[in-house]
């Protein structure tokens, strides 16, 4: 049974279609890979998902419910934007969290701290991007979550963070849930996807498992990615 | 969630909000000390400066408590706060029950650092005790409020809390519906268009409830322009005021009552409750972050 389920998905920016007609299905128990060029509309998606955008048509529903008080409790969102106060330290985000999400596992999330080094008492405001979206990160996959939604969680960090948010990621990802995973650094991650979606200025352009393509295309993720989104470039 | 919420709240704005009562409360102190050893210039200036503190703490509460009320609803870390697994409608109250307290607390302060200072200082002889004692009854006789005083008190205490409930609704209220998708194009300049819309009707309103709304204070004054008595009366002022002008009374001299219309306070917590309730409702069902 299908844990998210997007029918007819429409959403404009004024005249601009962002969302057209966009149906789609996930099951629990994968990670999907929602691939597309800047500007497609994976964020918006996203956000529509966690319920931070409600001026859209269609059908979202999120274990069988509209956004609503129910899917934020199961649905673990790391959004592109730091969303934490600058004067909060990781151990005051660690108790908000605790406060207001019944899945929050505070020792999962000061094991992780200590696993990316960062201190428990500094101000966030003093961290670099990097820590900043490390903490983000921890916050996000300490929950025990039925939904993960990660927009970008690798967007400005180097390639050797990249490769500890990843193992992060894989370690604290539930078996049962499902988690989207939204980015274009597709070489990077597309080896920890069962799925991947293209999404193109708004349109599906593919919902595959990650072994059909190989054996279909006798393509990599990335490498169907460019062909699929190739741009020509006079000079 | 609520009581969550608050306590959140409280710990967000209790970084920055007692520091600033924390200033006018050291500038009383200077000026208790300076006055007690005679410095008269530090005194002095001690003083203005804590009159000047006791205004700007208001405005500044205010200020950062509306600030607070954008940033944590409608900038980044709105991300963290709409993701709450919350009723929408709670972020709304619990943000207006702190920034309520907030607000009475710097005029609380205010208040008590300046009785403060006129004990300590101002009152030092019986006689001038008894000078401030006698002013205040002679304003209870001159408004006919001297059997009436619980009442008098009672309705300052509701005209602060109104003031302050409105104050916050009005900003609410802009900031929200400024912060609605079809104005992210406009960024910051969506909430403070839509305030100066939404102020600009609520005076048109305001002046139009004062005029015609049947209830007001009749001020009745003698020939010489001396103040013989305030009654509430159930008349409105635009007819008082075109009888005035018709007969010319007031230019004469011949001492014609004059009714000030007081509808606006009926009306004004009426106008309170509807814009933090529309703005409960719109935040439920319309927002949508840039």
């Amino acid at each position: 049974m299908s844990i998210i389920e997007v029918k007819n998905l429409n959403k404009k920016f004024g005249s601009n279609l962002v969302l057209n007609d966009l149906s789609l299905k996930f099951e629990a128990g994968k990670i999907v890979g929602l691939l597309g060029p800047n500007g497609c509309g994976k964020s918006t998606l996203l956000k529509i998902m966690a319920g931070l955008t409600s001026d859209y048509e269609g059908v979202v529903l999120l274990d069988g419910h509209s956004p609503d008080i129910h899917t934020k409790a199961i649905t673990s969102y790391l959004p592109e934007k730091t969303y934490l106060s600058g004067w909060m330290r990781p151990i005051d985000a660690f108790d908000y969290f605790a406060d207001f999400y019944s899945d929050f596992d505070r020792v999962k999330a000061l094991e992780m701290l200590k696993q990316f080094r960062l201190d428990e008492k500094m101000p966030i405001k003093n961290m670099s991007k990097g820590m900043q979206e490390k903490l983000q990160l921890i916050l996000v996959m300490a929950r025990k979550a039925k939904i993960y939604l990660l927009d970008e969680p690798m967007g400005g960090v180097d390639p050797a963070t990249r490769s500890a948010i990843l193992d992060v990621t894989l370690k604290q990802y539930q078996e049962d849930s499902l988690m989207i995973f939204a980015t274009h650094l597709i070489a990077d991650v597309e080896k920890i996807f069962d799925s991947v979606v293209f999404l193109g200025f708004g349109e599906l352009k593919l919902f595959e498992e990650v072994d059909t393509i190989r054996e279909k295309y006798g393509k990599s993720v990335d490498e169907l990615f460019r062909e699929v989104f190739a741009c020509s470039v006079s000079l | 969630m609520f009581g969550k919420l608050v306590k959140h709240e409280f710990r967000a704005t209790a970084r920055i909000i007692p520091f600033v009562y924390l200033v006018t409360i050291f500038l009383a102190v200077v000026h208790i000390i300076t006055t007690r050893f005679n410095l008269g210039v530090v005194s002095k200036i001690s003083l203005v400066l804590m009159v000047i503190m006791c205004v700007v703490q208001v405005a500044v509460t205010f200020i950062l408590l509306i600030w607070r009320y954008y940033k944590n609803n409608y900038s980044s870390e709105a991300y963290l706060t709409h993701t709450l697994p919350v009723h929408p409608s709670l972020l709304l109250w619990s943000k207006y029950l702190v920034a309520f307290i907030w607000s009475l607390l710097s005029i609380l302060v205010g208040i008590a650092v300046v009785g403060a200072i006129v004990l300590t200082d101002l009152v030092k002889t019986a006689d001038k005790l008894g000078t401030i004692s006698q002013g205040y009854r002679t304003i209870l006789m001159e408004t006919g409020m001297t059997n009436h005083q619980t009442a008098l008190w009672l309705i300052i205490i509701g005209l602060v809390v109104v003031t302050i409930s409105l104050a916050l609704a009005e900003m609410y209220f802009a900031i929200t519906v400024g912060s609605l998708s079809k104005m992210h194009s406009l960024g910051i300049g969506g909430p403070i268009l839509i305030y100066f819309a939404e102020y600009t009707a609520l005076q048109i309103i305001n002046i139009i409830v004062v005029l015609f709304i049947p209830l007001g204070v009749r001020i009745s004054t003698a020939a010489d322009g001396s103040l013989t008595g305030a009654k509430m009366v159930f008349q409105n002022m635009y007819s008082n005021l075109t009888s005035i002008t018709q007969t010319g009374a007031l230019a004469a001299g011949q001492g014609e009552d004059l009714i000030i219309g007081i509808g606006q306070y009926i009306l004004l917590p009426l106008v309170a409750i509807g814009l933090l309730f529309w703005t409960a409702r719109i935040i439920t069902r319309r927002t949508s972050l840039k």
